[in-house]
This record gives C-alpha cells, structure tokens and sequence, in this order.
C-alpha cells in the first residue's frame, strides 16, 4: 500500500475526529466582524509564522477537506537540526537542506546537539495551563495531555472558523506568562490543479481560487517528491494569495536531483499567521489555515505499488514504489 | 534441498500446519517458548489485522512479521511495536508487512478520535525517536531463525532513556508468548551505552552473540548453474567459467565462475564479491560448507546454486539444463567506447570534467575514452570541495598507452594472439601467451618524448614526491563494469634507480593483459583491443595509519528508508578487500543523517586490541561527511533508478596533513558506482 493510500486511511479515519458540519456561523458578509472580540479583523496586527530559527512552536487550527483540528505545543527551545539552511532562494521560493550538527562525545538521551557542537538540552515542551481560542464558535478550551504538555481538539466543528472573522488564541500561564494571538479565517482552499507535473528544466505553474472577499492570507507550497525521507532538501514557498504562484525551474531541478522515491504529494496551505517573541531567543505562533493536498508527478518517474501500475516493459520496484 | 527462510517458514507453518491445530484444538500452541503460562492465539485464522495488542502464539506472528528494512543479520523476521504513551501505555504489535514503517502505521490508526494529532512524516521523525518528551515508544521485536532468538530492538538512533527501554521491553514481554525468552538487542553503539542503566530484569543479547550463531551469509542474490568443484583458496588458477567453486576461505581474486561458496565470512566490499555482483553470479558464505553433506554429494555434477536474501538452495541439474540456462542468460555484451586518442596533455584533476559544455553525466560520458573510468570519477570528485579531501593528482591520457603499443608493434601480436586456437581453446596457454605480451609492453622503451614530458610534470608539481601510479581503463569503473581488482598500480619516484617511474608506467600499462583481466573482459565480450589505459597519477601514501571502502548507501536495506554508509576499515596497510586469512576489519552501518549519528558494529578488527575502533568519532565524523557530499555530487549520475550508491576507496594519513600533531587526516582515493547486491 502507498502513501498515497495512508493519506486517503487518514482522511477517513480523522473524518470522524471532527463532524463535518455546517461552518460555525454563516460567512461574515464584512471583513470587519470581529465576533465578539476586540479588534478589527482588517487591521489587527498579525505578525507572520515564526521564523525557523526561533520557532519553540505554536497553535494550529487547520481546515482540511472534510474536518478541522486544533492542535499544538510549546517548548523551551528549538530543536538544532529543525534550522534548515538556505541552500538557493529564487522569486517566492527557497531550497532548503537539512544539516545533522556533529557533537564529541556523543550527546545524552535528554540532549541535543547544536551547530556549534555542543550538546544542549534537548528542548522541553512547556505546560502551559488551559489554552483557549475564542472566536471559532464555541470557544475551544484545551488542558495540555501527557507526555509532552500537547493539545490538541479533534471534536471542533468544520471549517472551524468563519471567513473574515477574528479568532484569539489566550494563553494565561506557563514560563512566559500571558501571551495572546489572534489570526483570521481564511476561506477554504480550492486548487484548480489535480496534479503538478514536475519536469526538469521548467518552471512549475501553481494555481488557485483567489479568495473572493478580502483577504489577509497567504498561500504556502510543500512539495515532497522523496516519500522515504531520506533527501535532505525541502522546498518551500510563500505566494501572494492572488490565485496563481510559480516554483522556478532552479527549484524543480534541485528537488529531483535530490531524489525521488514513492508517491510524491504536494499541498498548498491558505492561512493567516500571528506571533510574538518569547525572551530573547524564541517565538510562539497561531496560525488559522486550509490545506489541501495533490498529487505530484515528476516526468521520468513512474509511482507504482505493483507491476500493474508501470508501463509496458517497466517493473515495479516495491522497496522504492518506481517503476523502472 | 531448500533451507528454512523465517518468513517463508512463518507463512508455511501459518498456512498448512497451524491451521490444521487450530481447527482441532482452538488455538495454536506454541512451538518453542515454555513459559508458566498458556498461551492462545488471539488473531483468528487467515485474518491480517492492523494490529494486535498481544502476540499469543508462532501465527499471531506470522500474521505481522515482515522482512526487517535492515537485513544486516541475515535470517530474521520482525514485527513493528509502538506504545502510545498519551493512552495508557497502550502496545500495539503492528502489521508491518501493510505498514512498513511507525509512522504509516501510527498516521493510521492512532490519529484523532480522541488521541493527539499523529504529525507528518518529517515532524514525526524529529520528535518521537528523540525528544524525551516523545509520545510514542517505537522499537520492534525480530526473531533470529538460526540462533533462535527473540530480541527487542529499538532504531540505532533512537535516544530513548533506560527507562523507556525498560518499560518497553517490560510490556512487550508480558504481551507476548514468547516474552520468557525476549531479549533487548542494543542496536548500536549509544543504545549499548544505556545497557548498565537498564532493570536487571532485562536480557541483553549483543550483535556479536547473534551472530556466532549464524552459519549462511548471503553476499550477491541470484542463482546460476556450473558443475560443483571443492578448492582450497590458493589454488584457484585454474577454475573454470563454468563451476561453482566451495572454497575453504575467501581467496583474493578469483577468475570468472559460476558461483562462490567460502565457508568463511566474507566482507560484502571483498574483490570477489564485487565481481560477483558485477557478473551477476550468486555469492554466499556458509559456514560448515567444506563438510556440507549436500554440496560434498553434488561434487563434479551440474547443479543450480540459488542464492537468496533469506536462504539459498541447491539441486542436481543435467549438463542439458545447464547449457541451455548458459544460452539463456549468457551476459549481454558490454558497449565500451573506444578509445579517444584527441587528449594529449597531462590533465589536472580539476580538468578532466568538461563541465562548461556538459552536465556531470554526460562530461564522465565524454571523458571516459580519453582518461579511462577511474581517472575520470575522480575528476567529479575532485571538484566537490573541502569536504572530500584528496591528493592533488594529474592523469596520463590512454593516448600514451596506445602510442606505445603501436610504436613497439604490439598491436598485430595482440591479434594474433587472440585468433591463435590454443590461445583460445586452452587457459594455461592463455596464460602464458599473455604473460609473454606483458613482458613485452614492459620490455619495450618508452617514448623519450612523452616521458621528458611526464618528468618535467613531476618535477614541477610534485617534486622529490613518491608518486602512484593507478590503472585507469576505458572499461573500468563504469555503471554496469567496474573490474574491481584487475589492473595493477606501482609506486616510482624520479631519480630513484629501484623504482623507475618509467618502468612502473609500463608495468601499469602491461596490466591491461593480465590474465584475470582477459577472462573478465571475455566474459562481457568487450574486444579487448579496444580497451586502453590511462594512468591517475598521484602522492603515494607509504604507511597509512588507515585504509577501506565504504558504500554510500545501507546495503542492507533496498528501501532506502534507513539511510546509512556502510564502511569497512582496517587499521594501517592491510586490505580490507583482500584481506589475510583469519584477519577481520571493522565493519560498521554509520548512521551519518541521524542525530547523534550512531554507529552500528557488524564485526571489529582482529589486528587492534578488543574494545578498539579503528577510526576516532572526529575521524569517521570526516569521512561520513565525504560520503555524503560524493553521494550528493554523483546522485544525478547513478541515482533514480533503484539502489543507488557509490564504491569510495580512502585512506587516513598523517605525513600530508597540515599539522601533524592533528590525529590522521582523511585522503579519498577513488569514488565510483556500486553495482548492489543481485537478486
């Protein structure tokens, strides 16, 4: 069985965790229901996603097709090897590698190694009292679930939130005090796309619904064309929520000289981001978001899970799910 | 006769006897373990669940077991485990043949519906075989058929405390019928460090204690027929192409066969199972095979020999069967391109790629017939940077070979050689036809001109230098052929009368016609005056602290899904692809992408006291960052099409270094496509 096949079991079995309602309230026909909140959804500070090198975490409430999920967790610091590098940036996109830091003697279970090699402890997820999101209906009140101080709603409604309205994210306790962040909902995501072909040497057109009301959301890429994970490179890219975005060829070429494996997948991810700093060397987020997944192919590769699937005079590599 | 595979054991036990038992009794009684307890089966016959929360009996396992990804242990089967920690220590046996790793079966079955969100594949991987906060404990319980061993194991890098291990094994022993026997098998070095700290209710079992336990090790997969012939490993001259020789120990080198029985281990990286894998021809080590009952009555008889991942077989064959599977799968002959004879300098390293007119794959493809295969990867290599440290080298274009075949008309006694019947129809003539032409390339002067030439290279880039002098033919070192072993490389310094840098050269040269060299070439049909050889010219190293091969990938696991180098290394000059009777090297899976990068023993080096390792961390820290970034620059080259992964020759040495009260630094000395391991 594939990926492909898990992701489909995933959807199925997450289909129960939240009911597939009706939205929570009927959409907001301004862009400046607040829903009960302070502030004014057009205009509320929203200060982005963390950057990856602060990132100790955050909150998500996610759309996906056919339910919605809040989830999340705080640590006390970010994990060395998260930090991706930079490997080439080109229009609205990044290449990123992942780098495995190298520490003598050799860390112990409760730490990590940092680029500088040395070993830290390894970050700790926080408890961080009840946290609450109000603004998606019924408020979501979530007490952290053990081991790790985790939290996570799987019962909310779907979508979870309201277009245009505001949604506050309230957390009263743990190590950095009171923090709140708010974010937007965004309208659910439509791809106009059923599959990404990936060719070498091209760029890769992506396209989209545009939102139909104002919008303070972006659109994000994931691409993973490496099922088994063992490629260190990543890509990733941040469009204008207007509709259409492009990952240059640059991009595209790097990807799959790093490795194909499996059924590759792709997504987009429409969201609002909020966040703030927490001490000197850290940063909490919110983020409202839809996602949606498709299927990725790269010219040249065939994704098989038996012989079946491949053209004539190819066989299917199990182990790797190409056919060759 | 055919030998018990586990899994095939497992499904046909499943599926004739223990059905039967059930039927008659209501449950499958277990076949080995005697415990205080009465087990039952708990998975009903012929069903496949997701999971199991106990394993009652032998078909409850069979029901879960899939082939582990790493085959390192050969004989093993394993089932996947994984015990949410958010749910009460819930344990789940999980069906790892439908999910082949925890995150597939976790994504699955433990997301939602009241339990935490199960992340993507990547965040999944960053926290739960780390973080101490992790919700998952993830490990496996294998059973090795040979020596009969039930063991817990957790990935190589996971980080997980002596705690976790220990509630973990703790469970999983109360939950399975077997649990009286279960032992926890440290699967690399830092799991081994957490041993002392483990409850003292906890077996440990070490690779070392699993291993004497096993007798068949599978080196290349794939089955073949010859006439069945006993040699000790000396005395293999004079072999023929079409026997599958049992030899007594691993000989050296070893002309073209059908397939190899030692009943010694072998390293996977030795010349013999190289030309193995590059033949195509089955390879296997067993243990008691000199003595075997089965091969001893098959002695002088046409057999089929069949090796596989799990198990091999053997079976009489009439020489009717045997010729017409010889017609069947006679290897296709190899395209060699000829030989560019365009090139006439002494090219840089740096220089050899043209890389402002081609990409990678096609600059080798371009530069091969003028500096032969070796010459030319190392070129790629050469231009990767500080990360692959190498000596600073120059090749000598096939232009000179070919010039100084033709200036001592050495070319029309080739052919003639070739076309003489005995030649042809008898290999001790052969052998000695050749020997007489190599003596003769060695005989012959070398051009005054192209060897003023090479002298004032050497003077002026490498001066008082003893230098290497490295075969480096238009048919080596190729995706599909890379003669591993069959050329000769000599050592020479200018001004040194011992050991002129003339006659090396010719002596290199010569070593084109070498007898095992013929016999490969024949074997691929490659016309063997075609073949040229350029030499790569470089610093020699004279007394290496370090030398070994390493794979650029995890030969034991075809997935790809643990991603790990395999090296051999031995401590100061001895091979470790040709090793002396008796002497081991270390053998290690080294786990460079993980964190903490974890180091996996296979077996240790019999010339450095015991507890040693050959290489320091800082040292195979080095070298796993050379093999990363050479598997990086090659990938676009060799990868994408099933196995991919390259054969890296290295050396660590101190008389080069820039500070040489530094420990030895790391030289790489070749890099080049590995064929994989059959099947």
């Amino acid at each position: 069985m594939s990926l492909r096949s898990w992701l489909a079991i995933a959807l199925l079995v997450c289909g129960g965790c939240g009911e597939v309602d009706e939205p929570v309230d009927s959409p907001a026909d301004s862009s400046v229901d607040s829903g009960g909140l302070d502030g004014d959804p057009a205009t509320i500070p929203l200060a982005g996603a963390c950057a990856m090198e602060l990132d100790y975490g955050g909150f998500v409430v996610d759309a996906l097709l056919d339910y919605s999920t809040v989830s999340g967790s705080v640590g006390d610091g970010v994990v060395p090897m998260t930090v991706l590098e930079e490997v080439v940036a080109e229009g609205d996109c990044r290449a990123l590698r992942r780098n495995n830091p190298y520490c003598h003697p050799p860390c112990q279970a409760d730490e990590a190694c940092d680029f500088g090699g040395s070993c830290v402890p390894y970050p700790a997820t926080q408890d961080l009292g009840s946290v609450s999101i109000l603004g998606l209906g019924e408020t979501v009140s979530m007490d952290p679930v053990s081991p790790g101080f985790t939290y996570f709603d799987t019962s909310v409604g779907h979508p979870a939130y309201q277009v245009g309205r505001l949604a506050q994210l309230v957390i009263e306790q743990g190590p950095w005090g009171p923090i709140t962040l708010h974010g937007v909902g965004v309208e659910q995501l439509v791809l106009t796309q059923e599959t990404w072909l990936l060719f070498e040497g091209r760029d890769l057109a992506i396209t989209w619904e545009p939102p139909t009301e104002l919008a303070r959301s972006e659109v994000v890429l994931r691409i993973t064309i490496d099922q088994h994970g063992a490629t260190p490179i990543s890509l990733s890219c941040s469009f204008a929520d207007d509709g259409e975005g492009m990952v240059p060829a640059s991009m595209i070429d790097l990807l799959v000289t790093a490795g194909v494996t499996g059924f590759p997948n792709g997504g987009l991810v429409r969201r609002t981001a909020d966040s703030v700093p927490l001490g000197q060397a850290g940063c909490v987020d919110f983020v409202l978001s839809s996602t949606r997944t498709t299927d990725v192919r790269v010219d040249g590769f065939t994704p098989c899970d038996d012989d079946e699937d491949c053209p004539e005079g190819q066989e299917c590599n199990e182990a790797i799910e190409i056919c060759e | 006769m055919e030998h018990r595979s586990p899994v095939r054991f497992i499904m046909r036990t499943s599926s004739l006897l223990l059905p039967l038992l059930s039927l008659l009794l209501g449950c499958t009684p277990d076949p080995g373990v005697e415990t205080g307890i009465v087990w039952d089966c708990v998975i009903p016959t012929g069903e496949e669940p997701d999971f199991s929360d106990r394993v009652g009996c032998w078909d409850d396992f069979g029901a879960l077991a899939s082939l582990p990804l790493d085959a390192s242990i050969p004989g093993a089967s394993s089932v996947k485990t994984v015990i949410d920690r958010s749910d009460g220590d819930s344990l789940y046996f999980q069906n790892s043949e439908r999910y082949p790793i925890h995150w597939n079966f976790a994504w699955a079955n433990l997301s939602g519906d009241g339990l935490p969100l199960v992340p993507d594949l990547g965040q999944f991987n960053t926290t739960e075989y780390y973080s101490p906060s992790r919700r998952f404990l993830l490990g496996a319980v294998t059973f090795y058929e040979e020596p009969d061993v039930w063991a817990y194991e957790i990935a190589p890098y996971d980080t997980a405390d002596a705690d976790m291990i220990t509630a973990a094994y703790r469970l999983i022993r109360d939950n399975a019928y077997f649990g009286s026997e279960l032992y926890f098998h440290p699967s690399s070095e830092s799991v081994e460090a957490r041993v002392p700290n483990l409850g003292s209710d906890v077996k440990i079992i070490t690779t070392d204690e699993l291993f004497a336990g096993i007798t068949f090790q599978p080196l290349n997969l794939g089955c073949s027929m010859g006439t069945i012939g006993f040699y000790e490993s000396d005395g293999v001259e004079n072999v023929s192409s079409r026997e599958i020789v049992v030899l007594d120990a691993v000989p050296n080198d070893i002309s073209v066969v059908s397939g190899i029985i030692t009943a010694t281990w072998q390293t996977p990286l030795s010349h013999i199972n190289v030309l193995s894998q590059n033949r195509g021809t089955p390879n296997m080590a067993l243990r008691d095979a000199w003595d075997q009952e089965e091969l001893r009555a098959l002695e002088g008889k046409w057999a089929e020999l069949c090796v596989e991942a799990m198990d091999w077989r053997v079976r009489e064959v009439t020489q009717e069967e045997a010729d017409a599977w010889w017609d069947e799968f006679k290897p296709d002959p190899l395209d060699v391109s000829a030989m560019d004879l365009s090139v006439t300098d002494l090219r840089d390293d740096a220089e050899i790629l043209d890389l402002d007119t081609y990409n990678l794959d096609d600059a080798i493809t371009a530069a091969v017939p003028a500096f032969g295969g070796k010459a030319t990867h190392y070129g790629g290599m050469a231009i990767i940077g500080d990360a692959v440290p190498h000596p600073p080298a120059f090749v000598v274009p096939v232009y000179y070979y070919n010039q100084h075949m033709e200036q001592a008309g050495l070319y029309p006694v080739a052919e003639k050689m070739l076309a003489d019947p005995d030649f042809l129809a008898d290999a001790a003539t052969r052998r000695t036809m050749l020997e007489e032409l190599q003596q003769a390339i060695k005989d012959a002067p070398i051009d005054p001109d192209f060897y003023a030439m090479l002298s004032a290279k050497l003077e002026a880039d490498y001066p008082d230098t003893r230098m290497r002098f490295r075969s480096s033919t238009n048919a080596e070192d190729l995706n599909g052929f890379n003669g591993a072993g069959l050329y000769d490389s000599e050592s020479a310094e200018l001004g040194d009368s011992s050991d002129p840098v003339d006659q090396a050269v010719k002596n290199v040269w010569s070593s084109l016609w070498s007898y095992r060299a013929y016999e490969e070439r024949e074997y691929y049909s490659i016309p063997h005056t075609d073949i040229g050889m350029a030499l790569l010219c470089h610093h020699s190293f004279t007394d290496e602290e370090a030398n070994g091969v390493a794979i650029t990938a995890n030969i034991y696991d075809t997935t790809g899904m643990e991603p790990a180098f395999y090296i051999n290394v031995q401590a100061g000059e001895d091979s470790v692809v040709q090793p002396d009777a008796g002497v081991t090297s270390d053998v290690f899976l080294y786990y460079y992408d993980m964190p903490g990068q974890p180091v996996v023993y296979l077996a240790h080096s019999s010339l450095i006291p015991e507890g040693e390792t050959v290489l320091s961390s800082a040292q195979t820290y080095a070298l796993g960052t050379a093999l990363s970034a050479i598997h990086s620059q090659f990938y676009e080259v060799y990868g994408g099409d099933g196995f991919y992964g390259m054969d890296v020759e290295f050396k660590f040495d101190d008389d080069w270094d820039d500070d040489p009260d530094d420990e030895p630094q790391l030289w790489v000395k070749q890099a080049r496509p590995y064929p994989g391991w059959g099947g």
